[in-house]
C-alpha cells in the first residue's frame, strides 16, 4: 500500500460506478448517455443539503457516507492487476466480508433516520435478510481461500494459476452470487429500498448530496462485488494473449453484466420466504462448501 | 440515470390519459423527496390538492414541475395552488428550458413518437432555492408525523409493536387516491382498509380512468361502432397499464418491459395509427405465451389472495375480479354489438392473483382483437343499457337517474380483506392485483 492507493481506489471506483451507470441504461434497453449521468451527478452536488426535522436525524445524514465508506473498503480489497491492487492484506478476503458487513447497519441507519413508516420497514427488511446472508457469503470466502492457504486475494488469484475455483467449488459460486448481489442492494434483492413496492422503502427519502452519495456507492459496491466474484472464482487476471489488467476489467464487466440482466428477470422473492431458505439451505450448504474446500485442498492443492 | 418523477396521481394513469412516462425518459420516484421532477394533471380533484401541496413541500429545492396535458378533470389549477399557499412559490422567472428540460435533454430513446406531444403543456424549470424554506420544512415534517406506534403482543407470542399508519392518496405503492389505513405487526399485515377518495366534478365522466367507457355509456341514443373500437382500445391500455405496474410492484423490470411494449403499441393505436394495433397484439400474444406457464409468476402469485364464487357473488364483485373466478359476468354478453364480432370473455377459475393477471393478459388480447375487427366491420353497433368498463359494468341507474360503476366499492373491500394477515410485498402485490381505482362515483 502506498500514498497513491487511496486515490487510485477511488479512481478505479468513480470510472467503474460510471461504467456501472452505463450497463444499467445498456441492460435496460436505454441508449448510454454519459453525458447526462454526469450532468445529472453534477446538479445532485448542486442541490442545496437537505436538512429535515427528525427525530434521529443524525442517522439520516450520517448513513449515505458509511455506505460509500463501506463500498470503498470492500473495492479496495479487490486485486486489479499484480502490481495494481488497493489493501493488499493477508486477510484481505475477511477484509472484504467485513467490509461488506457495514452495508446492513448503513441501510438500516437511512430507513430509521428517515422516519417514514415504509422506510423503517425497508430498513428492518435488510437486516433480517443481510443477517441470513453474511454467514454464507464469509463461509463461501473462506472455502475459497483454502486451496490457496492464504485468505489474501492476490494468492487466490494465484492458486487458479491452471483452474479457476468456478471448476472446482462450482456450489460456493451458486452460493456466493446471490449473497453479493443482495449486499449490492440489487434486484430481486432491493428489499431495503424497492421503489413500488416500499416507495423507495430506507433510501428513497435521499435528495441532492445525499442522493448522489448513495447512487456512488451502490455502483462502487456492484463494481467491489463483481470483482470480488472475478478474483474468488474466476482466475482474476489469468489469461491468455491480454495484458493481465486487460482480463480483469474485462471479466468484471462481464459479470456485473450479468449480474444487472439476472438482476431484471426475475420477481422480487418475499423476504419470509428468501430468510427461510437462506437458514434452512444455504448456511447448511455454505457449511458443505467448507468441507468441500477443504477437501479439494487436500486432494489437489497439496 | 435519468431524472426521476413522483408522478400525480399515478403513472397508470397517465398511461391510460395517453402519456407513458418511462418511455418519456423520466424514472419513476418511490418518495417525493426522491424526486426531482413532480408531473401533474393541469386540475386537481379536491382529494389530491392537500397531498400534492405537501408533496412538493417535501421534494429538493432545485424541484421542478411538469404540467400535462390530461383528461377533463375540474378542480383547483395547480400551479395556483402551489403559488398561491405562500410555501410553494412557482416562479416563472426560474424558466430556463435549454438545460431544464428533461425530457429533451434526458432522453435515451423513444418508443411512440414523442414528438406528438411536443404541442402539449410541459412546463420545466421552476429552480427553488429560498422560498419559503422554513414553512416548507415544517410541511414535510408533518407530512412523516402520521406513524404511531403501539405496543401489543402478537398472536405468534413474539412481543412485537404494532405500526398504525395511513398511506395514500398519493403513494408509489397504491393506486393514486387510493387510501390505505394500515396495522402492521413486523411486516405482516394486521389490518388493511381501503377507500378510494376521488371524486370527480365533471358529471359525464366520473371515473376519468374508463373516460371511453363512460362516454360510450352517456352517447346511449347515437349508434356507433366506434364505441367498440374506444372502448376496447381503452381496456387494452388500461389492463397494459396495469400490468406495468404489477411488473414495478414485483420487482420484474422483464414483465414491466413486456407491458409497455404493448401499451406504446395500444397508445399510438390510439393516437390514429391502426397499423400499431397488429403490433401491439402481436406483443400480447407473445406475453400471454410466456406468462401462462411462467414459473416465477406462479411462485409470486399463484394462491395469494383468492377470492371464490361464493365471494364474488356475496360481495358483488364485477369486472376481471369476478371473470378470474369463473363468473362470467360481462356486459359484453348481452351487447348485440359483441355478438356480431363474436365476443367470449375470458375466464379463469383460480381466483387469486395470478388468474386475476392472466384474465387481463388475456382480455388484452381479446380486446385489440375486437378493436380491429370493429375498424373492419364499420357497421354500426346499437346503443347499450351497460358498457364493460376496464373494471366493470358501467350503466345509467333507471330508478336514480344517476351513473353507477357496481361492484367497485366492493372491490376495495374485498383487496383490504384480502391483504390482511399477508407480508408487506405478498399484501401490496394482493391489493395490486385487483387493479383499484382512485375514483368513485358520487351518490
Amino acid at each position: 500500500m502506498s500514498n497513491w492507493t487511496p486515490l487510485a481506489v477511488l479512481a478505479v471506483a468513480l470510472a467503474g460506478a460510471l461504467a456501472v451507470a452505463l450497463l444499467e441504461q445498456l441492460v435496460g434497453g436505454l441508449r448510454p448517455a454519459p453525458i447526462a449521468i454526469l450532468r445529472r451527478a453534477a446538479a445532485l452536488l448542486d442541490e442545496p443539503l437537505s436538512a429535515p426535522h427528525r427525530p434521529d436525524a443524525w442517522l439520516y445524514h450520517l448513513a449515505p457516507p458509511l455506505l460509500l465508506a463501506a463500498a470503498m473498503l470492500a473495492l479496495a480489497t479487490v486485486p486489479w492487476a499484480p502490481g495494481f491492487r488497493g489493501i493488499d492484506l493477508s486477510t484481505g478476503a475477511i477484509l472484504f466480508s467485513a467490509a461488506l458487513a457495514y452495508v446492513s447497519p448503513a441501510v438500516f441507519m437511512a430507513g430509521w433516520g428517515s422516519g417514514a413508516p415504509l422506510a423503517v420497514l425497508g430498513g428492518f427488511r435488510f437486516l433480517a435478510l443481510m443477517l441470513a446472508y453474511a454467514m454464507p457469503l464469509a463461509m463461501v470466502v473462506t472455502a475459497v481461500a483454502a486451496p490457496a492457504a492464504s485468505l489474501r486475494p492476490t494468492a487466490i488469484v494465484e492458486a487458479q494459476d491452471s483452474v479457476p475455483m468456478l471448476v472446482s467449488q462450482p456450489l460456493a459460486f451458486v452460493l456466493f452470487v446471490p449473497a453479493a448481489m443482495a449486499v449490492a442492494l440489487l434486484p430481486p434483492f432491493d428489499l431495503a429500498h424497492a421503489s413500488a413496492e416500499l416507495g423507495g422503502g430506507a433510501l428513497g427519502h435521499y435528495s441532492g448530496v445525499h442522493a448522489a452519495l448513495v447512487g456512488l456507492a451502490q455502483r462502487v459496491l456492484v463494481v467491489a462485488v463483481a470483482g470480488m466474484t472475478v478474483t474468488l472464482f474466476l482466475a482474476g487476471w489469468h489469461g491468455p494473449l491480454l495484458p493481465p489488467a486487460v482480463w480483469m476489467v474485462g471479466k468484471t464487466v462481464a459479470v456485473a453484466t450479468l449480474l444487472l440482466w439476472g438482476a431484471r428477470r426475475v420477481p422480487r422473492p418475499p423476504l419470509d420466504w428468501l430468510v427461510a431458505w437462506t437458514w434452512k439451505l444455504a448456511i447448511p450448504a455454505a457449511l458443505g462448501v467448507i468441507v468441500w474446500g477443504g477437501l479439494v485442498t487436500l486432494l489437489f492443492y497439496r | 440515470m435519468v431524472l426521476s418523477a413522483f408522478v400525480v396521481p399515478d403513472e397508470t394513469s397517465w398511461a391510460v390519459w395517453g402519456h407513458d412516462i418511462a418511455a418519456d425518459g423520466l424514472a419513476i420516484a418511490g418518495s417525493p423527496e426522491g424526486a426531482d421532477v413532480l408531473v401533474v394533471p393541469g386540475h386537481l380533484p379536491d382529494g389530491l390538492s392537500e397531498a400534492v401541496k405537501s408533496a412538493w413541500a417535501s421534494m429538493p429545492r432545485r424541484r421542478r414541475l411538469i404540467v400535462l396535458a390530461g383528461p377533463l378533470i375540474e378542480g383547483a389549477d395547480v400551479r395556483t395552488l402551489l403559488d398561491g399557499n405562500g410555501h410553494a412559490r412557482v416562479s416563472q422567472e426560474g424558466h430556463r428550458h435549454q438545460h431544464d428540460d428533461p425530457v429533451a435533454d434526458e432522453h435515451g430513446h423513444d418508443a411512440h413518437g414523442h414528438d406528438e406531444h411536443e404541442h402539449e403543456q410541459h412546463e420545466h424549470g421552476h429552480d427553488e432555492h429560498e422560498h419559503g424554506q422554513h414553512a416548507q420544512e415544517q410541511d414535510a415534517h408533518d407530512h412523516h408525523a402520521m406513524m404511531e406506534v403501539t405496543g401489543e403482543p402478537s398472536a405468534d407470542g413474539l412481543v412485537m409493536e404494532d405500526l398504525e399508519f395511513e398511506l395514500g392518496p398519493l403513494s408509489a405503492v397504491l393506486p393514486g387516491g387510493v387510501m390505505a389505513t394500515l396495522t402492521l405487526d413486523g411486516d405482516v399485515v394486521e389490518s388493511c382498509g381501503l377507500r378510494a377518495t376521488l371524486v370527480s366534478a365533471d358529471l359525464r365522466v366520473p371515473d376519468p380512468l374508463a373516460c371511453a367507457a363512460w362516454s360510450a355509456i352517456q352517447r346511449d341514443t347515437e349508434a356507433s361502432m366506434g364505441r367498440v373500437f374506444d372502448v376496447e382500445l381503452e381496456r387494452a391500455v388500461s389492463h397494459a397499464a396495469w400490468l406495468t405496474r404489477l411488473g414495478r410492484v414485483l420487482g420484474w423490470a422483464e414483465l414491466a418491459d413486456g407491458a409497455r411494449r404493448i401499451l406504446g403499441h395500444a397508445l399510438s393505436a390510439r393516437e390514429g395509427h391502426h397499423e400499431a394495433l397488429r403490433e401491439s397484439l402481436r406483443a400480447a400474444e407473445r406475453l400471454h405465451g410466456r406468462l401462462e406457464c411462467s414459473r416465477r409468476l406462479r411462485f409470486r402469485l399463484r394462491g395469494r389472495a383468492v377470492v371464490d364464487r361464493g365471494t364474488v357473488e356475496a360481495y358483488g364483485l364485477t369486472g376481471p375480479a369476478a371473470r378470474a373466478a369463473g363468473v362470467a359476468f360481462d356486459a359484453r354478453v348481452d351487447d348485440p354489438a359483441y355478438g356480431a364480432l363474436g365476443f367470449a370473455p375470458a375466464l379463469r377459475a383460480a381466483g387469486d392473483a395470478e388468474a386475476r393477471t392472466l384474465v387481463r393478459l388475456e382480455e388484452i388480447a381479446v380486446s385489440l382483437g375486437l378493436a380491429l375487427r370493429g375498424l373492419d366491420h364499420g357497421a354500426d353497433a346499437p346503443a347499450a343499457p351497460a358498457i364493460e368498463g376496464p373494471r366493470g359494468p358501467l350503466r345509467h341507474n333507471a330508478v336514480s337517474g344517476g351513473l353507477e360503476a357496481s361492484g367497485a366499492a366492493a372491490l376495495l373491500r374485498v383487496a383490504g380483506e384480502r391483504a390482511a394477515g399477508l407480508e408487506w410485498s405478498d399484501a401490496i402485490a394482493a391489493i395490486t392485483s385487483f387493479d383499484l381505482s382512485g375514483w368513485r362515483v358520487a351518490g
